[in-house]
């Protein structure tokens, strides 16, 4: 994976449309796509679904960059939501039958970088250390709610089957997970300032 | 109603990065996103939270994706002109 700032200007040239903007787009998929397709497969489990995802995915890329915002957003991350979003349309329109296992603590640092990025200004990194921290803090329901709605796309309904409780449980444990979370992380900015 | 002000708007925000918000919900959220510079800032806030994956889950898409995707977004159009990346590199055309 390149660095953020290679993604940014990767971006821009494909939003510039001028020569050159397949060659940049080109970069920008040979870059992203592993990531991009990982996430697709971990939402949909299916390998032929996850290939629609991101062949969708990467179309709305071409036809968004110009809306992307350097100065506020960051690359991977936004091309991470237009995968997502695609990969969620999409269970909404198929019956995906799920066979998952319970995410344990310990996955949060399998799945993701809670390091800070090479070119993270010091907010940014220590935000990811303290979302990581925070989660650890958050009651084992709650958390797992929280894990499996973001990493498998589970919608309400996905989880209440999954966990075995009912809707309502399962709205809470994501109300209030999140709520948690926010003012965890909050409090942790707090401190420093 | 503008959604800026609704109290729930952080609750929506984070709900809609986890993606728990969907069908109607997620389209009115969306359209205000569209609409709504305070909501689009507010969720940009609640964005640099999310988590980054590991490069763990990274998995190569089959070799037929690409070419599919130049092809359908007739990306050919896009390309520099052979002669012109020639001379780019300092060849003489």
């Amino acid at each position: 994976m390149r660095s953020d700032a290679d993604i940014k200007r990767l971006l821009l040239a494909t939003a510039a449309r001028g020569e050159g903007a397949a060659e940049a787009f080109e970069g920008l998929y040979k870059a992203c796509s592993p990531l991009l397709f990982g996430i697709a497969q971990r939402i949909v489990r299916r390998r032929e679904l996850a290939e629609e995802v991101l062949h969708d995915g990467f179309t709305r890329i071409w036809a968004a960059a110009g809306r992307f915002d350097p100065l506020a957003e960051q690359p991977v991350a936004w091309m991470a939501a237009i995968v997502r979003n695609r990969a969620l349309d999409l269970m909404a329109s198929h019956d995906v039958s799920r066979v998952d296992s319970y995410p344990e603590e310990d996955e949060l640092d399998r799945l993701f970088d809670w390091s800070p990025a090479a070119d993270d200004s010091v907010d940014a990194g220590r935000a990811s250390r303290w979302l990581r921290d925070c989660l650890g803090e958050l009651r084992p329901q709650e958390r797992q709610a929280l894990v499996l709605a973001y990493d498998r796309g589970m919608s309400h309904s996905d989880l209440a089957a999954h966990l075995a409780q009912p809707l309502g449980t399962v709205k809470t444990w994501v109300r209030r997970g999140l709520a948690n979370l926010r003012s965890c992380v909050e409090e942790c900015m707090g401190a420093v300032r | 109603m503008k959604l800026a002000r609704d109290p729930n708007l952080d609750a929506l925000c984070g709900e809609y990065l986890l993606g728990t918000l969907r069908g109607a919900a997620r389209r009115r959220f969306e359209r205000a996103l569209r609409e709504e510079p305070l909501v689009a800032a507010r969720l940009r806030h609640w964005q640099g939270l999310a988590p980054r994956y590991s490069a763990m889950i990274e998995t190569p898409p089959p070799a037929s994706a690409w070419p599919r995707l130049e092809r359908e977004l007739g990306l050919s159009r896009y390309r520099t002109p052979w002669h012109r990346r020639v001379s780019l590199r300092g060849t003489p055309p």
